[in-house]
Order: structure tokens, then C-alpha cells, then sequence
């Protein structure tokens, strides 16, 4: 029992260090943001590899995830004879959480992944002490161009996800299914509201693209410097991405839409 | 570094389909381009029963929408519920007498305030009072005064035989 | 342990250093100097911390104890800024070359030069291909780090670490892997460098073939205990014209 304890003890230490070590990263990465401004071009660099190449994973996805949800929400409303409610429904569910969550778990996957092993086998292969032996502070050089680049790419992953899952939605709505095209989208206008659905959801991508740009990078850059450590970093990023983003998700419904 | 051009007409690509993106969720699928933040004027009316009207319901006439409704509170004096609305000022020729009614959009629809121009000159200003109001109609006191009526027609004519 | 004056002539000097990983006390209480202008090397097996005191020279360690001062400042006590503009004049080869392996030879010496200086894309080019002209390697500047050999891939980091003409080069275990006659060709090129710029050179290595580089000054690490805690740096081969008498 002590031993359980002691464990306990040990093991809940070591979270709060790395949780202290990781708020420490995310300062000083924050604080790089002011040189990047003056070096666009690494950020122009990193919306590449982290935003442009997760644009067509986002894109197919967000296709087939709105055709799903139009047909399985035909089913399910035909059966109330409310067909018409098709639009609001997929549009809805896109808008305030598909779009962004999915988007951040498919980001978390591909780009997330991606920015850890990078980090950790450029720390594994000596680059980043190379990199600070010449003077340059691999943070700002490194980690917060990739950090604005997953921050700034995430609402737009998010908001492309939800426009082509909402397209998608309406082909198989209203080309396969009969729905009416005009109620498919006049149903979604009158119900939607603007700040309330569509801001909120930016704002949900906002932070999912903070939380896992800023797990991604720590993992790699706290990596064990070996190929197994790196392997594991790449795992821990998309596991400790998905929960924070599904833990999140349910904090940040609950405040948005829970006094409606 | 050779690829600077492309990567930067890829990056291009990619930020203004995301912008359109959200121009798209803002316009087509949101509210905003039918009902911004376009200039309004206020209105409100007492109903017996405001049923299952809610905040940023909508408020139409003849079957358009022209504005939403903006609050609904409870008037302990009279017990009636008070129901504010944001009618769009290009609209502003709704007579005095207009009535307002809620109705339900279809069986078991939303509900909407549905107004009823009336014959007078003079027309609703800001902050003006609608007097003539008919209240929700409630599912269930129907469906009770339906039974209740069929039920009363029944034994008059078990009477009558 | 002769702990020589800190004459003029000293660049590097450690004084009393305590350093542990963990509860492994890896130096405990050595001194060193090295000298300016002249190659130094640190011969010891793996593991007895010779790239630690490399990385603890650089600042990127902190010691337990002890002063380590480089060209009369001290390395742990200089505020952030202080210490870049101190590492810029330091160069440091690493075991892997640490070739930035998302960019091909000529931009990976030219990375730098670009962030330090605001120099035009003419003079970094001729810079650029002046140093690699110098490793020998001016006909691989289109290739990417992926594509070099080990001995290549040390060359060219042997460049960028000259890029902005410093005064001291740190090489951690330069010939390690290396076949025979790119080693005769590191070995030339450090010795040239240290002669024709002036460099002040520190190398560490487990190879014995260290000597044929002949150092003016030379270190032995070894375990003086039996039970391999307590590892002492010092003269072995005890004197510094060791080199210079077996080798000029």
C-alpha cells in the first residue's frame, strides 16, 4: 500500500514537471512570435508542410462525412416526415462539432505526428544543439513558425471541413435523396445563427489548433533522443491530442451552447 | 528553396479556399446575409401564453420573415407574457392595428409570431405596443376541448336516441 | 594536477568543474586550460563525458561547481544575448555532422550567414562556396545531406562551422566511422585550419588516431577507481610538448 502510494506520489510529480517543462516551452515559443514577424518566410514554409498538405485529407473527409450524415439523418428524419429539417441537421452537426473536432483529430493524425517526429529526430540527430552552437535559438527558428502555422491553419481546416461536408450533405440530400434544395438551405440560413454557430465553432478550431500544435511540438522537442523515444512521442502527440481535444470539446460545448 | 514560387501560390490556394470556406459557413449557411446586424426597429407585444416562442424566433407577415424576436419576460402585473421584437426598419409601414398571433410552422414546427396588417393610418414606431395579440395555440388544451367536445356531442346524442 | 598560470595564451579554462547525470558524478572538481591558436585533444573511452564537457564549454550545460571561462568570460554567468554572441564565434562539429537535413549542402552553410548577417546573396554565395572550396566539397552544394557520405557530411559541417570565421572549433569525435583516407583528409583539413586561420581547435575522441594530428596539448580521461564512479581529466601522457616532440 505505501509502495502504491509512493508510486502514486512519484508518478503524479513527474505529470505536474512535465506539465511545468511544457508551459515554460509554450512561453518561450510564444515569445519567438515577434521574430517570425519580421521573417515571414518561415511561417510561409511551415503553412505548407502543416497546412497545404493536410488540405486534402481534410477536403475528402469533410466530403464523405457530410454525405454520411446525409444519408443517415434522411433516414432518421424521414421517419418523423421532416425530411426538409435535412439542411439544419447536417449542417449543424458540421458547424459545431464535427467540423472542428474532426478536423482536429485528422490534424492531430497527420500534421501533429508529422511536426513530432520532425522535432524529435532533429533533436535525435544533433540538430537543434547544432542549431543553438551556432547561435540560433532553435525555438523561435524552429518551433514557432511550426506553432503559428498550426494555429493559423486549424480555423481554416475547420472551416473548409465544414463547408465541404455541408456541399456534400446537400449532393446526397437533394440529388440522390429528393430533399428540396430550397429547404435544404433555407432551413439551415433561418436556424443557424451566425455568431452563436459559425464564430463559436472558429473559436473551438482556434484552440484545438493552439492545444495541439503546442502538444505536437513539446512531445517531439521533449523526446528521448533515440529512434524508440521519438516513436513513443509521435504515439503520446496523438493520443494526448485526441483527449485534450474531446475533453475540450465537451468543456467548450457546455459553455457555448449549454444557456440556450 | 528552389520550389518558392510554388509553395507560395499553394499557400495562396490554401488560405483564400479556407476565407472562402468561412465566407461560405457565414452567408450561405448562417443567418448573417438574411438577418444581420441591419438596422431595426422594436415592437412588443402582451400574449396570453408566449407557448414555446423563443429568443431569436422569427417574427413574419404574410409568410416572410422581417425580424426576430429579441425578449421574452414574464410581466407581474398583468401575468401576461411580454414578448419584444426586432422588426427591420424597411418595414416600417405596419398600421397601429396590426395583430400579432404565434403560430406553429407545421404540426409540431417552430414557433413564429405571425403579424396581421390592420386597416389604420398611423403606422408602429420604435418602442410601440401591439394591442391586438392572440396567444400560442397549446397542443394539449386543443387535443382536451376536442375530447372534451366529442365527448359532449356524443351523450347529447345518446340523449336524443 | 598542475593548474598553469591563466597567462595570456589560455582561451579556454575550466576551473574545479563538479558535473553529475543523475547520480553519476561524471567530473568531479577537474581543471583544464587550452590554449590559443593550438589544437587540444581529449582522449578517453565512451561514455567518461567528453561530449558533455564539449556541450558544458558551449553553455548548453550547466555545471555543479566550477568556472568555465572562454576568451576571459565566463560562460555560465553571461545573460542569454551575451552567450549567442559568444557561441558565434565558436564553432562545434558534431559527432553526426548535425546537418539541417531539410536543406541541401550549400544552404545548410549558408544558414548562418543568413541569420547572423545581413549579408547580399552574392557575398553569402562566394562565402559560401569559399568554405566549401576549402573542405573540398564545392562540387556537392546541390546535394542534400541524405545524399553524402559520413566523411562528406562532417566535411561540410566542418564548413558551416567555419562560416562565420570563429575563433575556437570544438570537434566532438571527428573520426569516428571514418575509412582511412577520408580520415587523412579530416586530419589535413583541421590541421590546416588551425594553422592558416589561426583556430584554436579542441577535439575529443576515444580514436587513437588522434595523434596523428598531433596536438600541442593532450588530455587523458580515465577511471583512476575501481568502481568507475569518479572520473578524473588530466595529464596522462603528462606533458604538453608530448606531440610536438614524437610528431614535428
Amino acid at each position: 500500500m505505501m509502495q502504491f502510494l509512493q508510486n502514486l506520489g512519484a508518478s503524479t510529480r513527474t505529470s505536474f514537471t512535465k506539465l511545468g517543462r511544457a508551459t515554460y516551452f509554450l512561453i518561450q515559443t510564444l515569445a519567438g512570435i515577434f521574430s517570425i514577424l519580421i521573417r515571414p518566410r518561415l511561417l510561409m514554409n511551415q503553412m505548407f508542410s502543416v497546412g497545404v498538405l493536410s488540405f486534402l485529407i481534410i477536403t475528402i473527409s469533410g466530403l464523405f462525412v457530410g454525405m454520411v450524415l446525409g444519408l443517415q439523418g434522411f433516414y432518421i428524419l424521414s421517419d418523423f416526415g421532416a425530411e426538409e429539417s435535412l439542411g439544419i441537421m447536417v449542417a449543424a452537426s458540421l458547424v459545431r462539432e464535427l467540423g472542428p473536432v474532426v478536423t482536429a483529430l485528422l490534424f492531430a493524425g497527420r500534421a501533429g505526428s508529422a511536426l513530432t517526429a520532425e522535432i524529435g529526430l532533429m533533436k535525435a540527430t544533433e540538430q537543434l544543439s547544432g542549431m543553438e552552437m551556432m547561435a540560433i535559438d532553435p525555438i523561435r527558428r524552429i518551433i514557432t513558425p511550426r506553432f503559428l502555422a498550426g494555429f493559423l491553419s486549424m480555423p481554416l481546416l475547420a472551416a473548409l471541413f465544414s463547408a465541404v461536408g455541408i456541399i456534400g450533405g446537400q449532393l446526397i440530400g437533394t440529388g440522390l435523396l429528393g430533399v428540396d434544395d430550397g429547404a435544404y438551405w433555407a432551413q439551415m440560413q433561418t436556424q443557424l445563427d451566425f455568431y452563436d454557430d459559425i464564430i463559436n465553432g472558429v473559436i473551438k478550431s482556434v484552440i484545438f489548433g493552439f492545444v495541439t500544435s503546442w502538444i505536437a511540438l513539446f512531445e517531439g522537442y521533449d523526446a528521448i533522443p533515440t529512434s524508440e523515444g521519438v516513436s513513443r512521442a509521435t504515439t503520446r502527440t496523438v493520443v494526448n491530442s485526441a483527449f485534450s481535444i474531446l475533453g475540450l470539446d465537451f468543456i467548450l460545448t457546455a459553455l457555448m451552447f449549454g444557456d440556450n | 528553396m528552389q520550389h518558392t514560387a510554388t509553395q507560395d501560390t499553394l499557400v495562396g490556394l490554401f488560405v483564400a479556399s479556407g476565407i472562402a470556406g468561412l465566407f461560405f459557413l457565414a452567408l450561405q449557411v448562417s443567418n448573417l446575409s438574411s438577418f444581420g446586424d441591419k438596422d431595426t426597429y422594436t415592437v412588443t407585444a402582451s400574449f396570453e401564453s408566449s407557448g414555446g416562442l423563443k429568443v431569436k424566433s422569427a417574427v413574419s407577415a404574410a409568410g416572410v420573415k422581417i425580424g426576430k424576436v429579441t425578449d421574452i419576460r414574464f410581466d407581474p402585473k398583468t401575468y401576461q407574457s411580454v414578448v419584444s421584437m426586432a422588426i427591420e426598419s424597411q418595414y416600417n409601414t405596419l398600421p397601429e392595428d396590426t395583430t400579432a398571433s404565434i403560430f406553429t410552422a407545421g404540426l409540431l414546427g417552430e414557433q413564429y409570431v405571425n403579424l396581421e396588417p390592420g386597416g389604420s393610418e398611423a403606422v408602429l414606431k420604435n418602442g410601440g405596443k401591439i394591442d391586438l395579440t392572440q396567444s400560442a395555440i397549446i397542443l394539449e388544451k386543443v387535443i382536451g376541448q376536442f375530447l372534451f367536445k366529442s365527448a359532449e356531442e356524443k351523450a347529447q346524442g345518446d340523449k336524443k336516441e | 594536477m598542475d593548474n598553469s598560470d591563466s597567462s595570456q595564451n589560455t582561451l579556454v579554462s575550466v576551473r574545479n568543474l563538479t558535473f553529475s547525470r543523475g547520480n553519476n558524478k561524471i567530473f568531479n572538481d577537474i581543471s583544464l586550460d587550452f590554449e590559443r591558436g593550438k589544437i587540444t585533444a581529449i582522449m578517453g573511452p565512451s561514455g567518461t563525458g567528453k561530449t558533455t564537457l564539449l556541450k558544458l564549454i558551449g553553455g548548453q550545460l550547466y555545471p555543479e561547481k566550477g568556472i568555465i571561462t572562454v576568451d576571459g568570460e565566463n560562460v555560465h554567468r553571461l545573460r542569454r544575448k551575451e552567450l549567442y554572441e559568444l557561441r558565434k564565434r565558436m564553432g562545434m562539429l558534431f559527432q553526426s555532422g548535425a546537418l539541417l537535413t531539410d536543406m541541401n549542402v550549400y544552404d545548410n552553410v549558408a544558414f548562418p550567414l543568413r541569420e547572423h548577417t545581413h549579408l547580399t546573396e552574392s557575398m553569402i554565395r562566394s562565402l559560401v562556396l569559399m568554405k566549401l572550396q576549402a573542405v573540398g566539397l564545392r562540387g556537392a552544394s546541390l546535394l542534400m545531406p541524405n545524399e553524402l557520405s559520413g566523411g562528406m557530411a562532417r566535411r561540410v559541417a566542418l564548413a558551416r562551422a567555419i562560416a562565420l570565421d570563429p575563433m575556437m572549433i570544438l570537434y566532438d569525435e571527428p573520426f569516428t566511422g571514418q575509412d582511412p583516407i577520408s580520415m587523412g583528409v579530416l586530419v589535413l583539413l583541421i590541421k590546416a585550419l588551425n594553422e592558416t586561420l589561426g583556430l584554436t581547435s579542441i577535439i575529443v575522441s576515444h580514436d587513437v588516431c588522434i595523434f596523428i594530428i598531433q596536438p600541442k596539448t593532450m588530455w587523458m580521461i580515465y577511471y583512476p577507481l575501481e568502481n568507475g564512479i569518479e572520473v578524473m581529466l588530466g595529464y596522462a601522457i603528462a606533458n604538453p610538448t608530448y606531440a610536438e616532440q614524437n610528431f614535428s
